[in-house]
């Protein structure tokens, strides 16, 4: 058995699923827009991701191609294994906040148990408070958490992918 | 009969053998043994070079990862096959082979894992090219009609001022000469004369200016066009005073092309020619040359000439070298000739040089089609 867990990458096309992992995996970022076609898979190993130094987290990331949306929740074949879910939305682009709280509902209801967390991406594009979406704000008063990201400048990025590394250590999965 | 049986499946097998290696050889495929552990046994071909020998399949093989249980249960159930399709492994910025993974049961070979380059990955990448290729067109001619809209815009809130204002000043003009006593009737006659001049030049203006907008915007029907009986039928129709001659030097062909746009290029040049001439007398030729896929022809008068500084201006909306002689014209020939030209592939230059000899001539490239 690989020590590895599975995380996928979901959310809209052009939220900038590809960008955050980029910029957790290289260290790059880059401006021009490609979609991903098919699953880019990704590894990671997140530190600290627990209590204890020790505590490390071997990851295979999925990312994802924006298109497939909610069906891809049913299907196993990619599904298979997870152990738990980034939900990606643009922080300019509010139909993108709808996305993924559709995608939490199926998440939870194929998923039940596995943590997920919102990803707000591209918070560098918007001036002020960071606001929570109000499509999100059922899911966040369950305690799913929230963290506003940008792949762009690096904020947050790798505090994203610690968050799930830190569930999943938690509930053992 | 049997022996022949044999030999034919040998045969088939020994092909299949090597159309396996052929496409193991190129990358296409590759396959690794796994034991009931999940242990890679051995592997087969570059594609599957990846996988260690040794560990489980899914320490190497990611897409795996979190599949171990379905894999174990082939072996016992109806189902004996799981498809993992159309996955890569990304490792740097280099392009990485997308993949499809295959596991398979089978009583006899066990558990084999089948990896299989995915085509359709090239030709997602072609077709995102072709995507970007078509923006970029699409981009460069956002930018053009962008330009046309800026150069509109100057053309309405500039050009078009001219005759508003003339029609201002000649209105004051007829009110001053009737508030006299006795009221001054021909200088308000005279105003009302200028004021109709002013109206129809900008209705001209206006007429121009869609006719222009127009150019490259309609379906234009291709078809064969005999050019002799046109640039004729131009030259009869035109109102030619009794000293001024058209001379029709040939080959004039005959082409597969847009008639419309052709006819509306040789009539105003032919139409300018002899308009825009100074002398009571003179002569305007019509000529051609052959070329390889073009009609190239000239419309060459000897009337005063266009000084080289007014070579480009006389292209753009509106422009007049000789504004007095003709107050009604609209001054957008030239340019809608020009962009019509070039609307359909060809091009048009001016030769003439006052200073060194008169007549002006205009050479035109059409493209055949």
């Amino acid at each position: 058995m690989s020590g590895r867990k599975k995380i996928m990458l979901l959310g809209d096309i052009g939220v900038g699923k590809t960008s955050l992992i980029r910029r957790l995996v290289l260290d790059k970022f880059e401006g021009t827009y490609k979609g991903t076609l098919g699953f880019d898979l990704y590894t990671f190993t997140v530190d600290e991701a627990g209590p204890r130094q020790a505590d490390r987290v071997p990851l295979v990331i999925w990312d994802t191609d924006g298109n497939v949306g909610v069906n891809i929740l049913r299907h196993d074949v990619y599904m298979q294994g997870t152990s738990a879910a980034l939900l990606v939305a643009d922080a300019a682009r509010p139909e993108t906040h709808t996305v993924v709280a559709d995608l939490a509902t199926a998440f939870i209801e194929n998923f039940p148990g596995r943590p997920f967390a919102f990803v707000i991406n591209k918070s560098d594009l918007v001036e002020g408070e960071r606001v929570t979406p109000a499509p999100l704000q059922s899911h966040i008063a369950a305690g799913h958490p929230v963290i506003h990201t940008s792949a762009k400048s690096g904020d947050n990025v790798v505090a994203a992918f610690r968050l799930a590394a830190t569930a999943i250590l938690r509930r053992g999965l | 009969m049997t022996g022949a049986r044999e030999n034919a499946a040998q045969t088939v097998e020994r092909g299949l053998l090597s159309i396996g290696e052929l496409l193991a050889s190129w990358g296409q495929f590759g396959v690794a043994w796994l034991d009931e552990s999940l242990v890679v046994t051995r592997t087969y071909g570059a594609i599957a070079d990846h996988v260690v020998i040794g560990e489980p399949i899914s320490s190497s093989v990611l897409a795996l990862i979190g599949q171990e249980e379905r894999i174990t249960a082939l072996a016992m159930s109806t189902v004996r096959h799981l498809t993992v399709p159309n996955v890569a492994v990304m490792d740097g910025d280099g392009a990485p082979t997308r993949l499809n993974v295959n596991v398979f049961y089978d009583k006899a070979i066990g558990l084999v894992v089948v990896f299989n380059k995915v085509m359709t990955s090239g030709l997602g990448d072609l077709m995102i090219e072709d995507e970007i290729r078509k923006r970029r067109i699409a981009d460069a001619e956002l930018a053009r009609i962008n330009r046309q809209l800026e150069e509109f815009a100057y053309v309405i809130s500039h050009d078009l001022k001219a005759p508003l204002r003339a029609l201002r000043y000649y209105s004051s003009d007829i009110a001053e000469s009737l508030a006299v006593e006795p009221p001054d009737l021909e200088a308000a006659r005279i105003a009302a004369d200028n004021i109709s001049v002013a109206t129809k030049r900008m209705s001209n203006m206006l007429v121009g200016l869609l006719e222009y907008s127009r150019v490259g915007r309609q379906d234009e029907t291709i078809e064969t066009v005999d050019t002799g009986a046109l640039v004729r039928d131009i030259a009869d129709n035109l109102a030619l005073t009794n000293g001024m001659t058209i001379d029709l030097l040939g080959p004039w062909p005959t082409l597969r092309t847009t008639p419309v746009p052709l006819d509306l290029v040789l009539r105003n040049l032919i139409d300018n020619a002899v308009k825009h001439h100074d002398r009571d007398a003179g002569r305007v030729r019509l000529s051609t040359e052959t070329v390889a896929g073009a009609l190239v022809f000239d419309v060459a008068d000897d009337g005063p000439g266009i000084a080289p500084e007014w070579h480009q201006a006389i292209f753009q909306p509106f422009s007049r070298v000789d504004d007095h002689r003709h107050p009604e014209s609209s001054g957008i020939g030239l340019a809608l000739v020009k962009r019509t030209v070039e609307a359909a592939g060809g091009r048009i230059e001016v030769r003439s040089d006052p200073a060194r000899a008169r007549g002006t001539t205009f050479r035109v490239t059409w493209p055949k089609r």
